[in-house]
Parts: C-alpha cells; sequence; structure tokens
C-alpha cells in the first residue's frame, strides 16, 4: 500500500479521534460498560450480532485514556483497509481506494453530537468497523477459488457468522453473491442469506422475526438520528460497489480515485464531521467533574462560544459553588444560552442529558438516582449511570446500595480504583468527612422530605427546590440565594438576604449587587443598604443606572441598551436582571 | 438465544468443573474448633429447606487462604467441597436431602488461615418432609420508576436451576416502544388457565383458556382502566380484577423514592366464557384493589381503603394526604351459579391501627390469611415498613412472620399449592433491587427463616442488576410457547363486553 497516503489517513484519524475529539472518546467510554464476566458475555450473545456488541465494548473501553483509543481505533480502520485491499485484491497502484470504506467509519464516528448521550448501543465506535470486517472475510477466503469451495465456505460463513455478526454476516454472503462468477454461488448466497436468519429465530428467545435481517444494525441505537446511519451506507455501498465496479472502470480513472483517495476521505470526513463549540466544552467539563477539577471546569467555562449548551451555565455554578464563590463570580460568564441544543435528535434534551449528573450536585440525590436508573432502562447500564447511581447511594447512606454498584464498577477494568475510593466513603465517615466536594454536595442534601410530581425539565425542578425548601445551613442560603438571583425573584432574593446578612461576614458582590437595585426598585432606605456594600459596587451600581437612564430617554431598543451596557457591565448582577433573558431549558 | 449462549458456557463450566471435582478435598483432620460463625452469602443458615430444592450454593465471605466445606447429613453421608465458591454437585446434593428428609444436614466451613486450618461454628439445617412446587413464575425487571425496556417472565424450576422464558417483549416491538409486560397469574397452580397483560405497543391481556392463548381488551368505556391485578377463580373461567387509575410520585429525599397510588379504583368481573365484564364494587369513597380468592372459590378478599376528598381535586388530596391512605382487607361472598356477590365483611382492620393491609392471599387450606402490612399506602413493594402479617381466619389470631420479615419491605408473596412454603419478594439485600424468599409456614402457623432462592452462581444476586417480582407458583410447566404468545399478540384485541348488572 501506498506509504505515504496511508501515513496521512493514520495521522488524520488520530487527530480527528484522540487529539479534536479526546474528550468525547473518554465521555464514550463512560456511557459504555465492558465486564470481564461470563454473564456478561452471555448477556450480549443473547441477540445475532452479539459479538461485535462484546468486542466493540471491550474495544471502547480504552477510550479512557485517548491517546490509547485513538491509536487502537485508528489502527482498527487501517486493518479494514488493508482487509478491504486484501479481499478484493486490489491494484498495488490503486490501494488507496482501500481507505474509503474505512473513512466512512470515521466519519460515523466523528458526526456524533449529542445524540452520544442516548445512545442504545455504545459499542458502536467499534461495531461496525469490526462488521465490516466480518462481511470481507467471505469474500476473501472465496478469493481465486473454486465454485464448490466457494458455496461451502459461504454456507459454513453464514452458519457460524450469522450469531456473532447478524446483519454483517447477511452483509458479507451478499458481497459474495455480487462478486460470484457462478450461478450456483450466487444463487446460495442469496438463499443462505434469506434462510439463515429465518432458522436462528427458532433458536433465538430475545428477538422479534421482523429484525432478524438488521440486527447488528443500529436501528435501535441511535433514536430519531436517521441520519447518523448515512456514513454506514456509504461504508456498505462502497464495499458492495467496489468489486463490481473495478472491472468497469478504465485504468485512468482508477489512477485519479487513487491520486484522490486521500484527499477524498479528509474532505468527506471535514465536511460532514460535527462541529459544535459548545458540545465541545460540556464533555470536556464532564471530564473535568470526574478528575474532581473545579478550576479546570471554570477555566473551560470562561471560554466564550457561540449557542452555548444551558448546561455549561449549570456545570460552571457548581463549580463555583463547589469553590465557594459562587455568590461573587456567577454573573462574570457568560450566560446567554441556546434554547435548545444542537441536534436533530428529539431525545437530546437538556433534561435527558444532564439530569444524570448536575441534580446531584444541587444536592438532589434521589432525584439524580432515579433519572439514572431512567437512563439505565432506555439506554442500557454504562459507566457513568453506576457511577453516579454510586454516588447517590454513598450519600443518602444507603450503603448496601453502593456496593451493588461498587461491584459492577469494580468489574470493569479502569474503574476499580474509582469505585474502592467511593465505596469507602460509605463505610467511613472520616473518609467522607476528607471530601470536600462529597461534603459540599451533603450540606444541599439535607432537607424536608417533599414528595413531588415530575417537574418538567431537569432545571425546573432544582430552582423549584431551592425557592420552595427553607434553607437551614450556610450552602443551602447560598444556594437558594444563587437560586433567586436567577430567577430574579426580589422576594426570594429579600428572604435569603435575611438569612444570609445573619450567618456570613461578609456580602459576596452580587448579593451587594442585588441589594442595591432590588432596594431602589422598592424604595427601601438605601443608606441602610449602601452600609453594607463595598464603595465601588456602590460607584458601579451609580454608574449602571446612569447609563441606563440616559440612552433609555434616547428611545433607543432594550437590545442596544444592552450591548452598550455590556462592555463596562456585563460581569454584574444588575446586566443580567435587565438584559439576559431568563432561564430557558427543555 | 439465552438457551443456546447458556448451553455453550455450561458445557465450558462442565469442562471447568470436572476439572474441579477431580481435585476431591478432604475435611482437614488436625482443625481446631472455632466459636466464630461462618459468614456466608447468600445467608443459608439454620433454615429450613424443602426436600427437593435445587442446591443451596453459596461463597464464604471471608479471608483465608484456602476454604473447605463439609455438608453431613444425619445419616453420615458427606459433601466436601473446596471453596471459597461453594458449588454443591445436584446429585450428591439430592441424595443428601432424599436420605434425610424430615431431619436434617449440618455445614461446617473450614479455612486456612496463617497454615493453620480453622473450623468454624457449624449450623445446621433442616430438611423438610414437605416439597415445594417445582415452577415459580416471575417477572425480571429493572427497579425503576417510569421508563421499561426489555422485560421477561420467567418460569423457575426449583429442583435445579433452569429457567423457561414465558414471554419476553422482545418479540414484538418498534425501534422506540416496548411492550409492558406484567401481572401474571394462574389457576389453581395449573397452567392451562392463565394470564399476564402488555401493555402500550400492542397492548391487551393475554389470556390463556384450556392451553390457548388470546389476546382481550377488558377496558370497555364504564372502567376508568383496563384489567391490572389478577386472581382467577379457582374453579371457574373467571378472573376479578382491580381496575386502577394509578400515579407516581417521587420522594425528594426519603429512601423510599418513589410513591404509587391510586385516586381511583374498583373491581370488576370477567367472564372468559362469554367475554362480559361486570363491575363487582365500585364505591366513588373507596378504593378496592388486590384481589384474591378463597380457595373454595366463595368469598372474595380484596384491599380497600375509605377516601373523601372532600371536593378537593384528586392528584392535590393524594400527594398531602398519601401516609393517611389505609387500606383494609375485606371479603365478600360470591355465588358462583348466579355471579353475585354480598355484602362486604372487614377481615383485618388495619386503618383502626393506623396501618395499610394489602394483598391477601388465602392459604390452600383455607385456614390462614398472608397479607402485607406497612405504614400507609397501596404499594408496599415501596414501602420499607412493609411486613408479612398471617391471620388464622379459624380463631382470628393476627401476627408478625418475624423469622421470613426484615427491616426492609416484603411483599407479593404466594402460597405453595401444599401451603407449607411461602413466597415473597424482599429488597432487604439492599433497599431496591428485590430478590425472592422461601420460607417453611408450619401447619401450627410458624413460619421459619426465609432464604433467597438458590442459585447456580452463589453470587448471582450480588451482580445480577435486575428485580424479581411477581412470584407464583404452579406445579407444572407453562406449555404454551413463547411463539404462541407472540402469534396472539400481535392480533387485535377482542374487546370485552360491559354487562350490566
Amino acid at each position: 500500500m501506498n506509504t505515504a497516503g496511508t501515513a496521512v489517513f493514520i495521522l488524520f484519524s488520530y487527530w480527528m479521534t484522540a487529539i479534536v475529539r479526546t474528550d468525547m472518546l473518554f465521555r464514550g467510554q463512560e456511557l459504555s460498560l465492558f465486564q470481564f464476566s461470563s454473564s456478561f458475555f452471555a448477556d450480549k450473545m443473547t441477540q445475532p450480532a452479539g459479538f461485535l456488541e462484546y468486542a466493540g465494548r471491550f474495544l471502547t473501553q480504552f477510550f479512557y485514556y485517548p491517546w490509547l483509543g485513538g491509536l487502537i481505533f485508528t489502527g482498527m480502520l487501517c486493518l479494514l483497509a488493508w482487509m478491504v485491499y486484501k479481499a478484493f485484491g486490489i491494484d498495488k497502484n490503486n490501494a488507496l481506494v482501500s481507505f474509503l470504506p474505512s473513512a466512512a467509519l470515521l466519519l460515523f464516528v466523528t458526526q456524533f453530537d449529542y445524540t452520544i448521550y442516548i445512545i442504545k448501543h455504545s459499542e458502536i465506535f467499534y461495531s461496525h468497523i469490526l462488521g465490516t470486517m466480518a462481511a470481507l472475510i467471505p469474500v476473501w477466503l472465496c478469493r481465486n477459488k473454486n465454485n464448490k469451495f466457494c458455496i461451502a465456505t459461504i454456507v459454513l460463513y453464514i452458519i457460524a457468522g450469522y450469531p456473532l455478526f447478524g446483519f454483517y454476516s447477511l452483509l458479507g454472503t451478499i458481497i459474495a453473491a455480487v462478486r460470484g462468477k457462478n450461478t450456483a454461488v450466487t444463487a446460495t448466497s442469496i438463499i443462505a442469506a434469506a434462510t439463515v436468519p429465518l432458522a436462528y429465530h427458532c433458536i433465538y428467545h430475545d428477538c422479534a422475526l421482523k429484525f432478524m435481517y438488521i440486527y447488528g444494525f443500529p436501528f435501535r441505537a441511535l433514536g430519531t438520528s436517521v441520519y447518523l446511519w448515512i456514513p454506514l451506507f456509504a461504508d456498505y455501498l462502497f464495499i458492495i460497489l467496489l468489486p463490481a465496479l473495478r472491472g468497469r472502470l478504465g485504468v485512468n480513472v482508477l489512477r485519479i480515485s487513487q491520486k484522490a483517495a486521500i484527499p477524498l476521505c479528509i474532505a468527506l470526513v471535514l465536511t460532514f464531521s460535527y462541529r459544535d463549540s459548545s458540545f465541545r466544552k460540556q464533555l470536556a467539563i464532564e471530564r473535568a467533574i470526574h478528575n474532581g477539577n473545579w478550576n479546570k471546569v471554570l477555566e473551560i467555562s470562561s471560554v466564550p462560544c457561540k449557542e452555548q449548551s444551558r448546561l455549561i451555565c449549570l456545570y460552571r455554578n457548581i463549580a463555583l459553588f463547589q469553590k465557594g464563590v459562587l455568590l461573587d463570580e456567577m454573573f462574570k460568564y457568560p450566560y446567554e444560552t441556546s434554547s435548545t441544543l444542537n441536534t436533530k435528535n428529539k431525545r437530546a434534551t437538556y433534561t435527558e442529558i444532564g439530569s444524570t449528573i448536575i441534580p446531584f450536585y444541587y444536592g438532589l440525590a434521589n432525584n439524580c438516582y432515579r433519572w439514572n436508573m431512567e437512563s439505565l432502562v432506555n439506554n442500557g447500564a454504562c459507566v457513568s449511570y453506576y457511577k453516579n447511581m454510586l454516588l447517590c447511594s454513598v450519600l443518602s447512606g444507603e450503603r448496601q446500595l453502593s456496593q451493588r454498584y461498587a461491584r459492577q464498577l469494580s468489574s470493569t477494568l479502569f474503574y476499580k480504583k474509582w469505585a474502592d475510593r467511593y465505596i469507602a466513603y460509605a463505610f467511613d465517615g472520616k473518609l467522607f468527612a476528607k471530601d470536600k466536594t462529597l461534603n459540599k454536595v451533603k450540606a444541599l442534601n439535607t432537607f424536608d422530605n417533599v414528595l413531588g410530581e415530575d417537574d418538567v425539565t431537569m432545571e425546573s425542578t432544582i430552582l423549584f427546590h431551592y425557592l420552595e425548601t427553607e434553607p437551614e445551613s450556610l450552602a443551602q442560603i447560598e444556594m437558594s440565594m444563587g437560586i433567586a438571583l436567577i430567577t430574579k425573584s426580589n422576594s426570594d432574593f429579600w428572604y435569603c438576604f435575611e438569612k444570609y446578612a445573619n450567618n456570613a461576614a461578609v456580602l459576596p458582590r452580587h448579593v451587594q449587587e442585588a441589594a442595591l437595585m432590588f432596594g431602589m426598585f422598592q424604595d427601601f432606605d438605601m443608606e441602610q443598604i449602601e452600609r453594607m456594600c463595598n464603595r465601588d459596587v456602590i460607584k458601579r451600581f451609580e454608574q449602571f443606572t446612569d447609563l441606563v437612564r440616559e440612552y433609555g430617554n434616547t428611545g433607543m431598543s432594550q437590545e442596544k441598551v444592552g450591548r452598550i451596557a455590556e462592555k463596562n457591565f456585563g460581569d454584574t448582577y444588575w446586566y443580567y436582571y435587565q438584559f439576559v433573558n431568563g432561564e430557558i431549558t427543555n | 438465544m439465552r438457551v443456546f449462549a447458556g448451553k455453550i458456557l455450561g458445557i465450558l463450566f462442565g469442562i471447568a468443573a470436572g476439572w474441579l471435582c477431580s481435585c476431591t478435598a478432604d475435611v482437614p483432620a488436625d482443625a481446631q474448633l472455632s466459636k466464630d460463625k461462618a459468614l456466608i452469602y447468600p445467608d443459608y443458615s439454620r433454615i429450613t429447606v424443602p426436600y427437593n430444592i435445587a442446591p443451596l450454593n453459596f461463597y464464604i465471605d471471608m479471608r483465608a487462604d484456602r476454604y473447605i466445606v463439609c455438608i453431613e447429613g444425619q445419616d453420615n453421608s458427606r459433601i466436601v467441597i473446596k471453596g471459597p465458591e461453594i458449588k454443591i454437585d445436584p446429585d450428591k446434593w439430592k441424595k443428601l436431602l432424599a436420605n434425610n428428609k424430615g431431619k436434617s444436614y449440618t455445614v461446617t466451613v473450614y479455612l486456612l488461615q496463617n497454615g493453620k486450618w480453622k473450623a468454624l461454628a457449624p449450623f445446621t439445617n433442616s430438611i423438610s418432609d414437605y416439597p415445594v412446587d417445582t415452577y415459580l413464575s416471575y417477572r425480571l425487571i429493572e427497579p425503576g420508576y417510569v421508563r421499561y425496556d426489555r422485560l421477561w417472565l420467567v418460569q423457575r424450576d426449583l429442583t435445579s436451576f433452569k429457567e423457561h422464558v414465558i414471554y419476553n417483549n422482545l418479540q414484538d416491538y418498534k425501534a422506540n416502544e416496548m411492550q409492558c409486560i406484567n401481572c401474571h397469574s394462574f389457576q389453581n397452580y395449573k397452567t392451562d388457565n392463565m394470564q399476564f397483560h402488555a401493555r402500550a405497543y400492542k397492548g391487551g391481556t393475554i389470556i390463556v383458556s384450556n392451553g390457548k392463548p388470546e389476546k382481550i381488551n377488558i377496558k370497555t368505556d364504564s372502567l376508568p382502566g383496563a384489567g391490572q391485578y389478577p386472581a382467577w377463580h379457582p374453579t371457574k373461567q373467571l378472573i376479578a380484577y382491580s381496575v386502577n387509575r394509578t400515579r407516581q410520585l417521587f420522594h425528594s429525599i426519603d429512601p423510599q423514592k418513589v410513591e404509587v397510588m391510586d385516586s381511583e379504583s374498583d373491581l370488576v368481573l370477567y367472564n372468559i366464557e362469554n367475554n362480559h365484564v361486570q363491575i363487582i364494587r365500585n364505591d366513588s369513597d373507596e378504593l378496592e384493589t388486590y384481589p384474591s380468592w378463597s380457595p373454595d372459590g366463595k368469598w372474595l378478599y380484596y384491599s380497600t381503603a375509605h377516601i373523601k376528598t372532600n371536593g378537593q381535586n384528586a392528584p392535590d388530596f393524594f400527594s398531602e394526604h398519601y401516609k393517611d391512605i389505609k387500606y383494609n382487607i375485606n371479603r365478600i361472598p360470591f355465588n358462583g351459579d348466579s355471579l353475585t356477590f354480598g355484602a362486604a365483611q372487614t377481615i383485618v382492620n388495619a386503618a383502626s391501627n393506623g396501618k395499610s393491609a394489602l394483598l391477601p392471599r388465602i392459604s390452600p387450606d383455607g385456614k390462614w390469611l398472608l397479607y402485607s402490612l406497612a405504614d400507609y399506602g397501596t404499594f408496599h413493594i415501596w414501602h420499607k415498613s412493609s411486613d408479612l402479617y398471617v391471620k388464622n381466619l379459624d380463631n382470628g389470631n393476627e401476627y408478625e412472620l418475624d423469622n421470613a420479615n426484615s427491616p426492609d419491605s416484603e411483599s407479593y408473596h404466594s402460597w405453595s399449592s401444599n401451603g407449607r412454603w411461602i413466597v415473597f419478594t424482599s429488597r432487604r439485600d439492599d433497599g431496591s433491587y428485590s430478590r425472592l424468599y422461601l420460607a417453611y409456614f408450619s401447619p401450627q402457623g410458624e413460619v421459619s427463616k426465609a432464604f433467597v432462592i438458590p442459585q447456580e452462581k452463589p453470587l448471582h444476586n450480588a451482580f445480577f442488576m435486575k428485580s424479581y417480582n411477581i412470584p407464583e407458583f404452579t406445579v407444572e410447566p407453562v406449555t404454551v410457547s413463547l411463539r404462541q404468545f407472540s402469534k396472539a399478540i400481535r392480533k387485535d384485541a377482542k374487546q370485552a363486553v360491559h354487562e350490566s348488572r
């Protein structure tokens, strides 16, 4: 194969995965699960293509180290290209054409959007690469062999291969049929592909007849995101058509194809890959949360991006709370958010994606546990849900339940240590007390029980909880105050203000800002309020009111005034209150 | 394919087990006696077991360099196994139980620690003369809230580890819509007449009558919902159902997490022969649910709560007063010729004691009423205060079955056909994942310590991530095949006809 072309593809693939999508790979393995146990294997083998699921999950776990996962992923793409090259007997001079299926499967992964959070089959990073390889087996074995050998090979292949590779074994048989220069081979292939799945339906208990031909294809995995199938179809079309076209295309066309192959691969992947800076930011934040690095969360949050996801605001506020500066800094960061996530997948909502993590850090362990369970039921078990459920159980003091999740994580390759650390907290209060993060969460997780209905969105659940719950500890007052500021509720603000003023030595900056503004609105005794505020805050407030008054009197639109105010007051509560629309989630 | 994969694994395990068994263990002669108790999982110590139960495999949850277990019958027959995972040879186990029926066997755990063998304090288990029914059906489901995905109705052979799938919702579904399957029920421990519900996609009630499955839509315009909790009449082709308007609410911090409640529930009778459904009880101030027949079919027992909403809208009333909803157990006489019911009698007045009694189940001899009692509400499977109680219907004595209960929820209980065994679900392991527990019930009404139904892999219950629920005994296997059920479900449901009386 062409060394330079191959090297370019390797570098490009590695760059697109391990470098550009390093956080997506990490999240991908968290949203997957592979366990070293016979029951895990048996469970995966209950449907056709079970081996692809098993092997795909096995390989996915190495995304834990994205540099390693990216290397393995790129290696698999190259192996696939080599198999295409060998199986179809492609001329050395045209070898780079073999990379086209690999490019399609690279694109399949790089076009993943928020759908990744709700994928039912987390093995899909690899299962289609492995499946395509499996589909090449009969083509390869039958190359330059006599018809009897081909017929026997195809029959044996589909009988043995269907339980392992499902749909891909049928694809392999169909390619063999297309390539078959003999009617008997073609007929055998077609009959075998048509009948073997039906025969297996008598053996499998966990299969629907109508899906017997497509087990292994992600017909359930991607929900409504049918557009994500397109690269897969490109992959199938290529391996079906390549042998058919090869004989018909002239040498010149092939030479052009050879030269164009790698640039074409790169162009296709770059053009159709999913690009969303908010998505990347969110993934990076979630990885920082896994590492308990709240500074990193803030660092990532401070980078402006277009159409920012609302979840980023929530994560950022969690980090600010953890750092003890929520009420000093929460409005310093960008607050404008998009009302929906940038995806065509209707199931990928803020609530669906955020509620497995965010409510926990707001002290709503029951709610978070519930959403993890719902997601587990919907999307299948994964490391992320087990981690969250373990944390929720530890926080709620449910030792035996936390042990159950710790056992599950201990059966994985990379999460035993993590599980050991947190399960120890369930049994050793002193150890728990040393964990700053969990202690701050625990301080929020103490309140009177309320029996309630499902709120429509995760964020409204959090907001209502803090607006309706009597805050007692300083941590709760702080969070309730933050929520009162976000919801622009002056009555809740003053309620918390009274409690806060009695508990805290110094009023945080945003609290001072809000006190000055709400005090002015309500004709309160401003002298008394100003005594609790810093001079520079009072001075800036005067400047802000002057500015708004000045431009407001000119008849300038609210939006234009906002843009002017943002330059000097974009980091204040006044700006947020006047010019940023309220919380929006779905 | 579960079976297929299981067979392959079985062969591999068989080879491994054969190799292991070839290393025959001997009881250490020089072991020092210790007063320490053996910590084993599951806890199979000091229990009464049926003589036909599958091997009670267990795991020794203690640190040691080597482990040996000796199981010794009163006839001096012995089974010696190396640990820590104790998997008992089924043939030897069967023989030991058969030879010691009505007697007991003793288990001694030996540990090699610091180069010395130690014999832990042995424990003895009784072997009952009474067999347990061979088959136990249950549903496997995640302990979830609103959502569901893959569900299985399974029948377990309790004399071995064989599991047979009665039905699962993977037979027919849409990419984005699955079926919920629930509430399986059998007539008088036989399987020729049985039923379960399929909800959502191609939903309906699947009724097997004389071996033939058919899908029925029990809900008529006159009913608040479809038939829910079923009870087959012991001899007639009649099924009593509760029809419930159910909702779920969520606790913000209580570890019970979820509250399932009915805002409306009535009782109806479905006549399979003429496809008619008639109302049994629909008092607007009463929530009647969980019907259950007496073994002679002359009485219908059920749970009922008296409510007065005083004009408050139902959702608000129930979420505010959920702890005040207390169920009693009533019964009404039934005339099998005229299909009419008489006046209600209160059998367990739990509400007067501030409690809620659910799921009445009468023992096959008609003497005992088994029920679950908790502080409030209608869904005790999520109530940690839920415990099993029994009432002697001859003398009226009511008492708690201490040996069967735990600090967590006990619920969904059933009697074996000989009345000597009870099976129930319990969340005692971790408060969330329910497991099936079996306990011996003596003719005098005493219950022995409950134990979890045995599994081939001792640690199965620690790792298995589904809950078991609604255990029902039968004396024969379900003969309708999965494909037959699937075919019946794919067809349109036959609409039941409402009959006014």
